[in-house]
């Protein structure tokens, strides 16, 4: 197991972390055997810092999530990151009026040796805007004022033993309703090194379980998939790890993408008609273990329905992918996670499959310090 | 009618609570320094829509909000930013609410 040793070096790293206090808290780094590594980075108050490394700028709307990691397979070292910039169109109407923003995203799996990891940089921009229905019953004057005495009690603590008052338990429940996000997109599929790529442009809409079969009559959370789905974790789960916290409903997106002129040596190699279309569906899901360990599985589909049949025999029409992540919080106050992740299929633009172990950490960084009321 | 600051943070306080978003070891004391990072919101994401659940949740706390006769600015960025405390987004909701004129004082 070539993980093995590489896991523990990592964890004698992550043993005595550099966030030693308040003044350590906007700077972190971490050198691990030559390679440093930097994690889920925002900006925080100010400028977000890593010794050398990264200088974030504190940009609303800007997130750059980056986890470095070490292959299994042949020890390559490489990242997967997400870095995303948001900005609304128009102005804040509440939830009465659509939301539309714009969001230019970009999404990748890289490693030193390129077929080691999934060899995918996706760079997309969207517009985006949602649709929400609420679901609860209209509440009369006199029981918003009820609803409004009560949160005005300062001694009110809604996190304690006895948990969250009856009253504002129901208050919240009548707050649920089916929620939809959908957005128009066009985007750059690459390989990492941008020797091949492809142009797409499309549609999709994000949604959950609640979505479809509407709020639960309690208000709670939990839908039945969920619940599911959870159920052998949740036997693993210390009771402390449930007091506040539940497993959330699975979101799930659904899209369509025109794909104009694929410049791809895989698809290349198989046929001339490099103008398709392509369907894409989408899950992800993450729970507890224990006490804080986060187990964090996506899955996705392509199918591409009008498919040449050279495309068909090559097993290409088709193409799903899995990504299973364990992820260990090492340090709370820096949010430093070990993880473990396992990936395995096919990803656009190749859809050259691969099975992927790879681990490595991630560490917000630029997080201001606790401040105090 | 505006909320006063109490019910804003008590308001926020049970909004996470009720939706079950607050991490392992969150007590009375520290829930306002737990950061949007450790909540757990769209974990992982999806490709197609990296922030769907950060913005239901947001649509969802202005519509408490809204209910309560006060309106909200989307907290979304907020929520977004993983580098952010839940003192933030007292903060941010405190600021950023308005009469919506649904209730006589």
């Amino acid at each position: 197991m070539k993980l093995l040793p590489v896991l523990l070096s990592l964890a004698s790293c992550l043993a005595s972390p550099a966030q030693g206090g308040e003044e350590d808290a906007n700077t972190v780094s971490r050198t691990v055997a030559g390679v440093t590594t930097g994690g889920r980075a925002n900006g925080g108050a100010g400028v977000a810092s890593a010794t050398g490394l990264f200088f974030l700028p504190d940009v609303d709307g800007l997130t750059f999530d980056l986890e470095a990691k070490t292959v299994d397979t042949d020890s390559s070292l490489g990242f997967d990151f997400d870095l995303a910039f948001e900005r609304r169109i128009g102005a804040d109407e509440g939830i009465a009026g659509t939301r539309l923003s714009f969001a230019l995203e970009s999404r990748g799996y890289v490693a030193t040796n390129k077929v080691s990891s999934h060899n995918s940089v996706v760079t997309k921009a969207r517009v985006w805007g949602h649709i929400f229905q609420v679901q609860g019953r209209e509440y009369s004057p006199a029981q918003v004022a009820r609803v409004r005495e009560i949160l005005a009690d300062p001694a009110l603590d809604p996190l304690d033993d006895a948990g969250i008052v009856p009253e504002l338990k129901e208050f919240f429940a009548n707050q649920r309703g089916r929620y939809l996000s959908f957005d128009l997109h066009a985007g750059n599929e690459a390989e990492q090194d941008f020797s091949g790529s492809q142009l797409t442009i499309g549609f999709g809409a994000a949604f959950d379980v609640e979505t479809i079969l509407g709020a639960r009559r309690d208000g709670s959370e939990e839908t039945a998939l969920g619940r599911l789905l959870d159920m052998p974790f949740a036997l693993f789960r210390d009771r402390n790890a449930s007091v506040h916290h539940k497993s959330s409903a699975p979101r799930f997106y659904v899209g369509y993408d025109f794909i104009p002129a694929s410049d791809v040596e895989t698809r290349g190699a198989l046929t001339t008609d490099d103008t398709f279309h392509r369907l894409q569906a989408e899950v992800a899901w993450g729970t507890l273990v224990f006490e804080r360990l986060e187990v964090k599985i996506a899955g996705r589909v392509y199918y591409e329905p009008d498919a040449p049949p050279a495309i068909r025999a090559a097993d290409m029409s088709f193409a799903t992918f899995a990504e299973m992540t364990v992820a260990f919080p090492v340090d709370r106050a820096a949010s430093t996670k070990l993880f473990v992740k396992y990936t395995t299929g096919r990803v656009a633009p190749t859809l050259a499959g691969e099975s992927v172990a790879s681990l490595g950490f991630s560490i917000d960084l630029g997080q201001s310090p606790p401040s105090r009321d | 009618m505006k909320l006063s600051s109490t019910q804003v943070k008590n308001v926020v306080a049970s909004f996470f609570l009720f939706h079950g978003k607050f991490p392992p070891g969150t007590n009375s004391s520290n829930w306002q320094d737990v950061l949007m990072g450790d909540m757990q919101f769209d974990d992982p994401p999806l490709e197609g829509d990296p922030h769907f659940e950060k913005k239901k949740l947001s649509v969802q706390l202005q519509q408490s909000f809204n209910t309560l006769g006060a309106s909200l600015k989307s907290p979304l960025s907020v929520l977004k930013k993983t580098s952010r405390r839940m003192r933030d987004l007292v903060k941010f909701c405190d600021e950023n609410q308005g009469d919506l004129g649904l209730f006589e004082s």
